[in-house]
């Protein structure tokens, strides 16, 4: 779009006719002071385009001159190579007109709305970008053009033109009615299964989900059946196994079999009953028979016992009387040889007790003489240890007095190197004098002692000499002597305190009672060594308790003396002492002889008289025996003769013998039936057939059981339920399985789009980036633009590794990037639909420095040969440089 | 002579569950019209008897309505008809048969269950059939065996009766279940023994047969159908067998690899089926395994085509193994070098690139839909501005 000519009257403050025109289709500058009316006359344009004629209200009022009138614009523009001349006046009449029509009132303002692609303002609304079309964003209102939200807020209201420019340059479609469309089918088909999160639909009506619900209900429905089924046929395997159970226990023959062991077992078990009660008969008989057998044989027995019994005890109180005299002479001899034995013992008891005594003074005797030489050597002990003991504490005394030990000397050698050391300082700074006199001449000191003229004098002090011949010299010799002389004598003073403390004379003296003190330790030693040993070797702690131990000795020593009498008895004593223990002990071994033999001699003389008391028994217990015995023979005679009483015996013999065989007659039988085979076949035919009747009723009710059972399961209308079921399932799974794959692939389809688009999307935002980048680095040669490439609105720079986001910018900058910005679009505009907005700009640029306001001056001369570019301005000065077409607005005045 | 109909595997209330719907239904019922069938060809035939080798009924718990509906399909023959129990219709303590047994009450036919192993006389004692049931849904036993000691009276025919797979048919096989010994005939002094089990017709040998299903159930058994009818003059003497078809179904099996080809092509290669399948196509139960691999264009003509043979056909059945290759045209109809076509080419590079099946599976649908809407918005794609 190009202006030609603009023709204002009565809008606003610009009363009265204003025809601003020609305009150059490159670069114009008007200029005009403040308040002039160069931002009404942008408005006045912006409402001759967009506004339409029958506004009313307060937006036309807004319109009106301040001195009132009808506000008229007329505007010459050329739009797509068509002429075209605009009309307008508010609330009165519009006409359009070009080469190809002409359109008045509604239509005109129609045609205008369709030339220029903006959408009508309805009622009050705000005035938007999208009410006046594309040209909003390049038309820019004074103090806007560094807004981001102002160029954004174009940007966006006319994204899908630009868009369609950018589309156009990659050939490419990615907006549309038609891809919309598709678009739209797709996203409907993906929200059948999906929200608008991703999320797949779980709602009580969703395809999937009823699929899903309906399947599961389905499953669990066919399960249940199919364990009913299942149930089924186990139960018809256990009626199976039950039936086969029950034909078992029905069988007749087994039952007949086991009947028939029974009855046989029965009859063997009567005979075997009858046969031991007749058993138990013949043994109580048995047992009679030998019980009468037994007392018979027993009386036969007992009377030849007796009778034997009494020709044995006869022969025995012969024999006891013939011992008893024999055992009376035995013991009368015994008793003598006692007598005998207990004389023998008596004379021996005392000679064996005197030589004992003997013994026992010989034995005290050499215990005596021990004694005292043990006391001799303890009193040699004690006078030696007493004596090292005075020794001892002799030498203790002397060294307590030594004062001296090592440190103490060590201090006082000290001193003495301190004191020499200050002398040979001393000495050292001392004037010497030597004297060379001559012959017959002398010197002396001061106070008339001669001098060695021989030896040199060293001086530390003023000395005055008598020289012969001479006089009197005074020497007074140079250097602090008297400081050293006083630290000399300051040493040597310390030098004898020390000595004088310790109390040696000199320095010699006290290292040599040093070393005496060093002795006397040692020797100290040794003698307490000594005297320990000599105290050990008498076994006291101390010489008093060795003095107390040798008068114990030697009282003990004075009682024994006492009680053997003199010293000569003694010493016989002792040597008596062996030959008086030998007699002792052989007096003794033969009196122990004795008395063993008399002991010997009593025991068998006790046993003698035991003897004799048992032999006085039994003679009195066979008298009575023997008396009993006869009388007792004498009765059995007299009660039964011996020759009935064998008869009788043999009769009874004969009994048993009979009865004995019956039994065992009886016994043989039984063995042969076996009793206890035969009550175990019985127990076993009774338990066989007890066990088939009740296995018959057990598998009879188990069958009447599961017969119930499973005619109560109703299988058969499980089974065509289940049949439906299982068809009505597959068919469910089929749908569910294929409306799984057809919610993916719309879902797949849906983000193959938008990745597409994304693509494409981000291949749109380059071209509007190459036309930016020339300009924007004029201006910032490092610089990168950042666009968002959804939106395609710039949104920063990069620097460096430092992105700066627009509102971070400074003002200026913004400006500069917003109007670069609408330069690059501009040329996108002009490449793709042929040619590009007009670009008018309201005092522009004024926050702009020098520099860069230079550059941007140089920048739009540049952009202008392309394109037609209005500066409105109230510094017309400050584009004098330009190459532009100029105009003063107050010379636009029509009759001005 | 003796005169009896053999047939076997009826599988009376076999759900079809492949096969959903109507067809499914008429499929099911068909089956009772083939017993109705046979009952008229008995009475026609004036046989003696009507020996069914097992599986009369595909399940033990069929419904109380299949059993009265069996029984009102048997009246057509008074009988007798012996039956015998076969894998799927067990002799159970608590069976079909049981339950047959106590709905039968009043009904006309001669029905016989040989529940055990006992001869049972027919012809007025002439023939007497040995049969071997299945008491237990399988065994590893020759259920036959018994046949080598059983006694008939001299000078009877003797016809054995048995469900399970002749030893040695199977080549290779594994132990089989139910075996049956395959000179059991001969052992057995058989004129003649009829099988069940197989549902196809097969001579085993001259005495030995298996007749197969009356109405065919799956396309494995083409020669599925028949109803034998077997005419013995007197003992030791060959059989006479003649037998009689019986399908109304035709089951197919066709594979169809399909050229990377025009749309138009490609539907005639599909409609060109009507023409080798047997006639009517109302009768034909069709699986058709198509591979090979279509592009866009092609992929609507085949499912227009398919459409189209599938309303002739009973019942088709789709293994669609087709693979979705969409061409060049395809893509420079979806590309108009805008984001539909660099959608479309995305799709096309997971075909063929993705490594699992589902997402080549999905990416397949998803082009297809693309290519769907694509359609539905119109031809030409407009361009802003």
């Amino acid at each position: 779009m190009r202006l030609a000519c603009i023709t204002v009257r009565d809008f606003r403050k610009l009363a009265g006719e204003w025809r601003i025109g020609p305009l150059a289709p490159g670069l114009t500058v008007i200029g005009g002071d403040n308040e002039e009316g160069k931002s009404t006359l942008l408005e006045a344009v912006k409402a001759g385009l967009f506004e339409h004629w029958k506004i009313s209200g307060q937006q036309r009022q807004s319109l009106n001159p301040r001195g009132g009138g009808s506000p008229r614009i007329e505007l010459v523009f050329e739009l797509g190579g068509v002429d075209y001349e605009l009309k307008k006046e508010f609330g009165r009449d519009c006409t359009l007109a070009c080469s190809r029509g002409r359109w008045r009132g509604d239509e005109a303002e129609a045609e205008l709305q369709r030339l220029l692609r903006f959408e009508r303002r309805h009622g009050r609304g705000e005035r938007r970008p999208q009410h006046q079309g594309l040209l909003a964003l390049f038309w820019v209102d004074q103090g806007t053009s560094f807004l981001p939200d102002q160029l954004t807020s174009a940007i966006e209201a006319h994204r899908d033109r630009l868009r369609a420019a950018l589309e156009r340059e990659i050939e490419t479609v990615v907006g549309g009615t038609r891809l919309a469309a598709l678009r739209a089918r797709i996203d409907k088909n993906y929200e059948r299964f999906y929200t608008p999160k991703g999320q797949e639909r779980a709602g009580k009506d969703d395809e999937l989900a009823k699929l899903r619900r309906d399947v599961a209900a389905l499953e669990a429905e066919t399960e249940r059946l199919r364990r009913v089924r299942t149930t089924y046929d186990e139960k018809i395997d256990a009626l199976q196994r039950a039936l086969e159970k029950l034909a078992r226990a029905r069988d007749r023959d087994v039952l007949v079999r086991a009947q028939a062991r029974l009855d046989r077992a029965r009859e063997a078990r009567d005979r075997i009953e009858r046969l031991e009660e007749q058993r138990e008969r013949t043994r109580i008989l048995v047992q009679k028979e030998r019980s009468e057998t037994e007392r018979l044989e027993q009386a036969a027995n007992q009377r030849a016992e007796r009778r034997r019994r009494l020709a044995r005890d006869e022969e025995e109180l012969r024999k006891v009387e013939r011992q008893r005299e024999e055992l009376e002479a035995r013991i009368e001899r015994a008793q003598q040889r006692c007598s005998n034995l207990d004389q023998d013992q008596i004379r021996l008891a005392e000679a064996a007790a005197c030589a004992l005594d003997r013994s026992e003074r010989a034995r005290a005797a050499r215990e005596l003489l021990e004694r005292e030489e043990r006391a001799t050597r303890l009193r040699t002990a004690l006078e030696e240890a007493e004596c090292t003991a005075a020794t001892l504490a002799r030498r203790e005394s002397e060294r307590a007095a030594i004062r001296i030990d090592a440190r103490n000397l060590a201090l006082l050698r000290a001193a003495f190197d301190e004191r020499e050391r200050r002398e040979a300082v001393l000495r050292a700074q001392a004037t010497r004098i030597e004297l060379f006199p001559e012959p017959g001449r002398s010197a002396r000191t001061a106070d008339g002692a001669p001098l060695d003229a021989s030896r040199p004098l060293d001086l530390t002090a003023p000395t005055e000499l008598i020289l012969d011949g001479f006089g009197r010299i005074r020497i007074s010799p140079g250097g602090d002597l008297a400081e050293l002389e006083r630290r000399r004598e300051e040493a040597s003073e310390r030098f004898r305190a020390l000595l004088d403390s310790l109390g040696f004379p000199d320095l010699q003296a006290a290292e040599a009672a040093l070393q005496r003190r060093h002795d006397l330790d040692r020797e100290l030693a040794g003698l307490q060594a000594k005297f320990d040993n000599l105290l050990k070797s008498i076994g006291a702690a101390d010489c008093a308790a060795a003095r107390k131990r040798l008068q114990a000795e030697l009282d003990e020593l004075e009682r024994s003396r006492a009680a053997l009498g003199a010293e000569a008895e003694v010493r016989n004593l002792e040597r008596d002492v062996e030959a008086a223990a030998a007699e002792a002990r052989a007096y003794q071994v033969r009196l122990n002889e004795v008395r063993a033999e008399a002991t010997k001699a009593g025991e068998e003389l006790a046993a003698l008289r035991e003897e004799d008391a048992r032999l006085r028994g039994r003679h009195e217990e066979l008298l009575n025996s023997v008396t009993a015995l006869r009388e007792a023979v004498l009765a059995d005679e007299a009660e039964i003769s011996e020759a009935d009483l064998e008869a009788e015996r043999r009769r009874a013999e004969e009994r048993l013998a009979n009865a004995r065989a019956l039994l065992g007659a009886i016994e043989t039988e039984l063995e042969s039936l076996d009793p206890a085979r035969v009550r175990a076949e019985e127990r076993a035919a009774q338990d066989e057939i007890a066990k088939l009747k009740s296995e018959e009723a057990e598998a009879q009710r188990e069958v009447d059981q599961l017969q119930g059972e499973v005619r109560g399961l109703g299988v058969e209308a499980c089974d065509a339920r289940l049949e439906e079921l299982e068809r009505r399932l597959d068919e469910l799974r089929a749908q569910l399985a294929a409306s799984e794959r057809e919610a993916r692939a719309w879902k797949l389809l849906r983000e193959t789009l938008s990745e597409q688009e994304r693509k494409l999307t981000s291949d749109l935002v380059e071209p509007l980036r190459q036309r930016f980048l020339p300009y924007l680095r004029k201006l910032f040669p490092d610089a990168e633009p950042l666009v968002d490439r959804q939106r395609l609105v710039p949104i920063g720079l990069q620097r460096g590794d430092a992105a700066e986001r627009l509102e971070e910018l400074s003002v200026g900058t913004r400006e500069q990037l917003a109007i670069l910005v609408r330069l690059a679009l501009a040329d996108l505009l002009r490449e793709r639909e042929g040619e590009a907005p007009c670009l008018l700009l309201d005092d522009a640029l004024v926050f702009s420095d020098e520099r860069r306001f230079a550059r941007m001056k140089t920048i739009l001369a540049g952009a202008a040969e392309q394109q037609q570019i209005v500066i409105l301005t109230c510094r017309p000065r400050d584009w004098a440089d330009l190459q532009a077409h100029r105009i003063l607005l107050e010379s636009c005045r029509v009759g001005a | 002579m003796v005169r009896f109909l053999h047939s076997s595997d009826w599988h009376l209330g076999c759900p079809y569950r492949q096969i959903p719907g109507d067809a499914g239904a008429l499929l099911r019922e068909r089956r009772l019209e083939a017993v109705r069938e046979i009952a008229a060809l008995a009475r026609a035939c004036a046989v003696d008897a009507v020996l069914v080798a097992g599986d009369v009924f595909d399940r033990q718990h069929v419904e109380e309505d299949l059993l009265r509906r069996t029984l009102e399909a048997l009246a057509g023959f008074p009988g007798p008809w012996i039956f015998l129990p076969g894998n799927h219709d067990a002799a159970l303590p608590e069976s079909v048969w049981t339950r047959l047994e106590r709905t039968r009450a009043g009904s006309s036919a001669e029905l016989r269950v040989a529940a055990r192993p006992e001869p049972i006389a027919i012809a007025e004692g002439r023939a007497w059939v040995l049969p071997a049931p299945l008491r237990a849904r399988r065994t590893l036993a020759d259920l036959s065996a018994w046949m080598d000691e059983a006694e008939t009276p001299p000078g009877a025919i003797r016809i054995g009766l048995a469900h399970g797979l002749v030893e040695g048919l199977v080549p290779n096989g594994d132990e089989a279940l139910n075996p049956i010994a395959r000179d059991r005939a001969e052992r057995a002094r058989l004129e003649y023994l009829a099988l069940g089990d197989r549902h196809g017709l097969l001579e085993v040998d001259p005495r030995t047969w298996y007749s197969g299903t009356p109405e065919p159930d799956h396309y494995r058994y083409r020669e599925a159908g028949y109803v034998l009818l077997v005419e013995i003059d007197e003992p030791g003497a060959s059989p006479r067998i003649e037998p009689i078809a019986t399908a109304r179904y035709v089951w197919e099996e066709r594979e169809l690899e399909l050229p990377p080809q025009g749309p138009d092509e490609l539907a005639t290669r599909i409609a060109g089926l009507e023409h080798v399948l047997p006639e009517p196509l109302g009768r034909i139960v069709l699986r058709l395994t198509l591979s090979g691999a279509v592009d866009l264009r092609g992929r609507r003509a085949v499912e227009d085509a398919l459409a189209s043979l599938r309303a002739k056909l009973r019942h088709l059945e789709l293994e669609d193994r087709l693979q979705l290759q969409p061409s060049e045209p395809d893509l420079a109809r979806l590309d108009d070098g805008g984001l539909v076509g660099a959608c479309a080419r995305s799709l096309q590079e997971r075909i063929l690139r993705a490594p699992d099946e589902e997402e080549r599976a999905v990416a397949a649908l998803a082009l297809r839909l693309l290519w769907r809407e694509v359609e539905g918005l119109g031809t030409a794609t407009e361009r802003p501005g």
